[in-house]
C-alpha cells in the first residue's frame, strides 16, 4: 500500500473533510466510468456514485490497508453496483427476464456484420441494454480493461464464468450493433 | 470440433491471450469457417470501440449532494468527538460549495484535460487543485486504452501488406517519439501546460491510429477492398492519421 494512501485514509478517519474531498477528487472519475456503464443512465450513475462514496465514508474506519484505497473503493463500487442491478432486476417481471436471458437477441447465423466504425452513442446505448449479468463482466473486462482472473475475483465467480459472460455480452452487442451505420 | 467448441478460444484469441498452439488451432478453424471469421472481426471492432469509450465526468452536483449528505451523517468517524468533527467539517463543506460555484466561473475560462479528451464543453466540477491529478488520471486512462488496442492490433497483423505496415510503423514511431519527448519534459516540469497538451495530443493520435489499424485489419479480413482503401488513404495523409 502506498504511503500517500495510508496518510489520506488516516486523515479521513480523523474526520478531515478536506482529506475526504481529496479522496473524492482522486477517485470519482474512475468510479463514475464504472457506475455510469453499469447503471446505463446518468441520473442513476449520479446517485450510485454518491451512494458509493457515502458508503465509503461510513466504512473508512474498517479500511485496514490490505489493498490500495483505489482498489478498496473500486471493490466497494462494484459490490454496490451489483446490489443495485440485482434490485432493479428483481423489479422486472419473469417474462422480461426470460426475454433478456434466453438469447432472444442472439444473432442469426447470417447476421450482417458490425460496422467498422461503431459510434460511441450506439455502443453506450447497446451496453445499457445488456442483461445485468453479462453487462457487469463485459464492462469490467472490455471497457475497464481488467483481465478475466481479475473480473472473476471482483465478482466472486470463476474465470470460465467471466469468459462466458463476456462472450455472451459480445454476441448480444454484435446483434444489436449489426446493421447500424 | 464444431463452432461452439471454439467459443472460449475465440474470446481469448480476440483478447490476444492465446498461446501459440491455441492460436494456430483457432486460425486453422477460421481459415475454413466464414461464420467464425465474421464473429472474430465483429468482436475486434466491439473490443476496440469499448476500450476507446470516452471517460465520463461526474457532474459537480454529485459532490455537493455528497458533502451535504456527509454533513447530515449522525456519527463522526473513529473516536473524534462529534462537536469537534462538525466544527472541522462545516467550514470545509461550505468552502466546497463556494469552490464549486467559483470553479463554474473558472471553467468558463479554462479547459481541463478530461473534457478536452472527451470533446465536451467545460463543466463546473474541476477545481484548480485537482488539475494535475486529472491530467495524470486521463493520461493513465489513455495509456491503458493504447495498451489494449496494441494487444488487439498485434493479435493478427497478417492481413496487412508490407507497404501499409511500414506506413503504420512510421506513424507510430513518430507518435511514440512525441510521447517520449513530452513525458521527458513533464518529468522536470509536471505542470508544464505545453508539454501536457503535447502529450495528450500524441496519445489521442496514437489511439486514433491504432483504431484505424484495427479497422483496416477487419476490412481486409472481410474482403472489403473499398473500405480498406479508404482507411489506407487516410493513413497516408499525416493530418488524418494524426487527428
Amino acid at each position: 500500500m502506498r504511503a500517500v494512501d495510508l496518510e489520506l485514509a488516516q486523515r479521513c478517519r480523523r474526520g478531515d473533510a478536506e482529506a475526504f474531498e481529496e479522496l473524492y477528487r482522486a477517485h470519482a472519475g474512475r468510479l463514475y466510468n464504472l457506475v455510469f456503464r453499469m447503471a446505463g443512465t446518468a441520473d442513476e450513475a449520479d446517485d450510485l456514485l454518491q451512494e458509493v462514496f457515502l458508503h465509503a465514508h461510513r466504512k473508512l474506519a474498517s479500511f485496514r490497508g490490505d489493498s490500495s484505497l483505489g482498489t478498496w473503493l473500486y471493490r466497494l463500487a462494484v459490490n454496490h453496483c451489483l446490489d443495485f442491478l440485482r434490485g432493479r432486476q428483481a423489479k422486472m417481471t419473469r417474462v422480461t427476464d426470460s426475454l433478456d436471458e434466453d438469447g432472444a437477441s442472439e444473432p442469426a447465423a447470417a447476421a450482417p456484420s458490425v460496422p467498422t466504425a461503431v459510434s460511441r452513442i450506439d455502443l453506450e446505448r447497446a451496453i445499457a441494454r445488456l442483461p445485468h449479468g453479462c453487462r457487469t463482466a463485459f464492462v469490467l473486462h472490455d471497457v475497464e480493461g481488467f483481465e478475466h482472473n481479475e473480473v472473476a475475483r471482483l465478482l466472486g465467480v470463476s474465470e470460465g464464468t467471466s469468459k462466458s459472460q463476456v462472450h455472451k455480452a459480445r454476441m448480444k452487442l454484435r446483434a444489436m450493433l449489426s446493421g447500424i451505420g | 470440433m464444431n463452432c461452439q467448441d471454439y467459443e472460449a478460444l475465440i474470446g481469448d484469441y480476440v483478447d490476444g491471450t492465446t498461446d501459440e498452439a491455441q492460436r494456430a488451432t483457432v486460425e486453422s478453424h477460421l481459415a475454413t469457417c466464414a461464420s467464425c471469421r465474421a464473429v472474430v472481426a465483429d468482436f475486434m471492432v466491439i473490443r476496440a470501440a469499448s476500450l476507446s469509450l470516452e471517460p465520463q465526468v461526474p457532474p459537480s452536483h454529485v459532490w455537493r449532494k455528497l458533502s451535504a449528505a456527509i454533513e447530515a451523517e449522525p456519527k463522526p468517524l473513529l473516536g473524534v468527538g462529534g462537536a469537534q468533527w462538525w466544527r472541522a467539517f462545516a467550514p470545509a463543506a461550505a468552502m466546497a460549495v463556494l469552490v464549486a460555484a467559483l470553479s463554474w466561473t473558472a471553467a468558463q475560462l479554462t479547459v481541463v484535460p478530461g473534457e478536452r479528451l472527451a470533446g465536451r464543453a467545460p463543466a463546473a466540477q474541476t477545481e484548480p487543485v485537482s488539475i494535475l491529478a486529472e491530467y495524470q488520471l486521463a493520461e493513465r486512462s489513455l495509456t491503458n486504452t493504447i495498451e489494449g488496442l496494441e494487444r488487439i492490433a498485434a493479435n493478427d497483423p497478417s492481413p496487412l501488406d508490407m507497404e501499409t505496415a511500414d506506413v503504420l510503423k512510421a506513424n507510430l514511431t513518430v507518435l511514440d517519439g512525441a510521447i517520449g519527448e513530452s513525458r521527458e519534459a513533464l518529468k522536470n516540469e509536471p505542470e508544464n501546460n505545453v508539454a501536457q497538451d503535447s502529450l495528450f495530443e500524441a496519445l489521442r493520435n496514437k489511439v486514433a491510429l491504432l483504431q484505424d489499424t484495427i479497422a483496416l485489419i477487419n476490412e481486409m479480413r472481410k474482403g472489403n477492398q473499398e473500405g480498406a482503401a479508404r482507411i489506407v488513404s487516410g493513413l497516408n495523409q499525416p493530418n488524418d492519421s494524426a487527428r
